[in-house]
């Protein structure tokens, strides 16, 4: 149970959300955005997350856009996964959200959860590391746009919508994901690629502390002057940072799965250039 | 003792786990402390997970010996059973893999220790295979070593040494034709059902292999030296019969078989027998425990004797009703009747609340069946030798599976399950074949990929469902294959043994010898996660 007593605020506008953040912090009380719940009452309910007042982002209509327009796809914060996924306009999204979780989680999981995630993975970046994607940040210079490869979230702000331009929706592409075991469940490594301009884009997850997209290992994979092993190799000792341990998998075993998942990826996109 | 009234309604799984008792104590000392009011006492599961009883860990090193033709002379054993922080069930579990140590072989020269270990783990308690899938890993997986070392085929080292009739088992206990199953057929028909004749290891297009293993595996109940169950039949105006005894339904369908030994022994419908569902320790007669794959042995066999009562003051009132001797007559149908005129005869509605004559007069008074069973000739481990009877008989099985592996990515999906298991007569073959099947999943999960994780300072770090992960939905074998073959008990209920736990015992060597055979690499340890099998195939750390 969630052993404490919170406020539930549901503001019909971003303003209001904003708003109320402020006037929490104001008063001393500790707030939280609440976009699906599925963290937040997971977190809450074994004590590792603790609020006095929930602002719920899901009943702000903004938060629940989902429109393509010929500049590009607006997806709203609170869209839920299975519905990014069932609506088919952006398909690399859509194969990499499917893979997070199960099926009935993610009738709840909105992508607003995932890509701010209290957990290391948040894959459904991943779809969007390698598109240019954009993001809506709601904060104290009201609604502003940032590129999400550069995004830092200061205290209080929050994600309202993302934006895909256009041009980059029917790219290419290949996702892949490997786990323990099963097919659900947190990966060992996920990975999204994409063809772009004749060049592979590539984003990880799983593999080191924050998901990530490196022109420089872009540039190794990309390398036509080494072999396919050659560049795989080179591209995996690139990684900057810290390859992870944890209950999914060894450093080493990770380094393996990746290699073997980068080996399938440019075999499938070789083809599709 | 008699002051404590226990209800025990429809428990639905367990597995063993409701073998101990912890939560009750603590709901006592609860509702003591607020004067007897009702409280309800849940564990999350977080706290399940680690506060709860769990199964034992083992780590087993055995040594056999053969001759030059493979036929078995001498084997050492050596368990060290991880009990955790409480001995709790783990000091019964060592005393039967001890009992059991050698799996299904004639081994004319045993050494076993076998150790329960106190350490600051989770504690342990009963779970399905009480030490048997456990045992069974750690002899299966050296016997198919033993295999490829004498260079013969796995199957025929099996046969070669199967225990049997005349033999004695570990600890001097004699086997005879009626408290073992049939090992050789057990492992005729599984290697028909696998296919093993197609090939072991059969390499295929894109980089699969598909791989087969088996596993031998037995098991006795060991239940306490005076086990005992009852049951009393009661009949209802309309000649339908109720069923009171102290088994527990867990789900494994064991009111539907002692139901169904009622009904055959009564020849009526079985529609016409009630079993109650609930037990309740004030009006049913005791049962030692539902636990040990014993119920249908212990209970069927009360049951069994409380319908046979039944059937003999039925014979004795009609005998009255008919005017004729109790030895002419018999019954069917629902009814008394004479042998050799079926004609004459009496419908168990007029006998069941005694028997009314035209004039009025009453006699008999209602029938009420009386049957109980106890262990025969049971006896603990002798201090010096450890010799000793821990249970009445053993049934035994043979289970194999087949994989497909992926040789670049060690990623495999279980193609086929198969069971064949000697458990004396099968009163419910659909139940039993479901039974094999559930045990089949359990033991592959837990072998593929069950495993506590703990850090440094011996913490769980996975007490979670998304973080313990099992095999799921969809990733069970694609097909499982259940067979029975049937070789009688005398001194069981219509000739039955036990079969509940047996499914498991074996899936878990069966998966290791398998994956082991596609990757020409040993594997011996759990789980066999495509991580687990890369470290091996690459020789890496």
């Amino acid at each position: 149970m969630i052993a404490f007593d919170f406020e539930y605020y549901q503001p019909l506008i971003l303003k209001d959300a904003d708003e109320k953040y402020r006037q929490a912090r104001l008063l001393g009380e500790k707030a939280v955005y609440f976009n699906g719940g599925t963290e937040f009452i997971t977190f809450a309910r074994k004590g590792q997350v603790e609020a006095d007042v929930i602002i719920d982002l899901k009943t702000i209509p903004d938060c629940h856009r989902l429109a393509l327009n010929e500049d590009e796809l607006v997806i709203g914060a609170a869209v839920t996964l299975n519905e990014i996924t069932e609506s088919d306009l952006f398909p690399l999204l859509g194969d990499v959200v499917k893979k997070i979780a199960d099926h009935t989680s993610r009738n709840k999981i909105t992508i607003g959860v995932n890509i701010n995630s209290r957990l290391m993975y948040k894959e459904a970046l991943l779809g969007l590391f390698v598109v240019d994607a954009e993001v809506e940040v709601i904060g104290e210079n009201g609604r502003e746009r940032q590129a999400i490869s550069k995004l830092k979230l200061k205290e209080g702000e929050f994600i309202s919508q993302i934006f895909i331009p256009y041009k980059n929706l029917q790219l290419p592409f290949v996702s892949l994901k490997r786990t323990k075991l099963s097919k659900v469940g947190y990966p060992v490594v996920s990975i999204a690629a994409v063809v772009k301009d004749d060049e592979i884009r590539v984003a990880f997850s799983g593999l080191t502390a924050q998901p990530f997209r490196c022109i420089k290992v872009e540039e190794i994979l990309n390398d036509a002057t080494l072999s396919i092993e050659s560049r795989i190799e080179k591209a995996i000792d690139k990684i900057s940072m810290p390859i992870i341990k944890d209950l999914n998998g060894s450093e080493d075993y990770r380094k393996f799965v990746t290699a073997q998942l980068l080996w399938e990826i440019l075999q499938k996109l070789e083809v599709k250039k | 003792m008699g002051d404590v009234i226990v209800h025990i309604p429809m428990v639905r799984g367990a597995f063993g786990r409701k073998g101990t008792v912890q939560l009750e104590p603590l709901a006592y000392l609860a509702s003591k402390a607020v004067g007897g009011q009702l409280v309800k006492l849940n564990f999350d599961r977080e706290e399940d997970m680690t506060t709860a009883p769990c199964r034992i860990g083992l780590d087993a090193t055995i040594k056999l010996g053969v001759d030059v033709n493979g036929k078995l002379l001498a084997g050492q054993y050596t368990y060290l059973v991880d009990a955790g922080a409480y001995s709790d069930q783990a000091a019964g579990i060592t005393r039967a893999i001890a009992l059991d140590c050698t799996g299904p072989y004639h081994v004319p020269n045993v050494w076993c220790d076998t150790y329960c270990m106190y350490t600051n783990h989770p504690f342990a308690t009963s779970f399905r295979g009480y030490g048997h899938p456990e045992l069974t890993f750690a002899v299966e997986r050296t016997m198919d070593q033993l295999a490829k070392k004498m260079g013969i085929c796995p199957i025929e080292l099996r046969k070669m040494n199967g225990i049997q009739p005349g033999h004695t088992s570990p600890t001097q206990s004699a086997i005879t034709e009626n408290n073992i199953g049939d090992v050789e057929k057990c492992i005729a028909l599984v290697k028909e059902r696998i296919q093993w004749d197609e090939g072991v290891r059969i390499v295929e297009a894109d980089d699969k292999i598909r791989a087969k293993g088996l596993s031998l595996f037995w098991k006795t109940s060991t239940t306490a030296t005076n086990a005992q169950a009852a049951a009393i039949l009661t009949f209802e105006a309309d000649g339908t019969v109720n069923l009171n005894c102290a088994a527990v339904e867990l789900g494994q369908g064991t009111k539907t078989i002692l139901g169904q030994i009622v009904a055959e022994t009564l020849k009526i419908k079985q529609a016409d027998v009630h079993v109650t569902l609930e037990v309740n320790t004030q009006n049913d007669p005791h049962q030692w425990r539902t636990v040990a794959s014993s119920t249908t042995f212990l209970a069927g066999n009360a049951v069994h004797a409380a319908a046979q009562d039944a059937v003999q003051q039925l014979k004795k009132l009609a005998a009255v009703a008919l005017q004729c001797a109790e030895e002419d007559l018999d019954v069917g149908g629902g009814r008394v009747y004479l042998k050799p005129d079926p004609t004459h005869g009496v419908d168990y509605k007029d006998l069941a609340l005694g028997y009314k004559f035209p004039s009025g007069h009453a006699i008999g008074g209602q029938i009420i069946g009386v049957g109980k069973y106890i262990q025969r000739h049971l006896t603990p481990m002798d201090k010096n030798t450890g010799f000793g009877k821990p249970g009445p008989w053993w049934s035994v099985g043979v289970q194999a599976v087949e994989v497909e592996v992926d040789k670049k990515d060690f990623t495999y999906q279980i193609l086929n399950a198969v069971t064949v298991l000697d458990g004396g007569t099968i009163i419910n073959p659909m139940t039993a074949t479901q039974q094999m099947r559930g045990g089949m999943y359990m033991g592959l999960s837990y072998a593929a990929i069950e495993k506590f994780v703990f850090n440094e300072q011996a913490v769980v770090e996975n007490n979670d469902i998304r973080t313990y992960g099992m095999l799921r939905y969809g990733e069970q074998p694609k097909k499982y294959i259940v067979d029975f073959i049937q070789t009688p008990a005398v001194d069981g209920p219509y000739g039955a043994r036990g079969i509940g736990e047996y499914g498991v015992i074996g899936a878990p060597a069966a998966l290791a010898n398998s994956l082991s055979n596609a990757l020409e690499v040993e594997l011996n340890e759990l789980p066999l996660t495509p991580e687990y099998l890369w470290k091996m195939k690459k020789g890496r750390l």
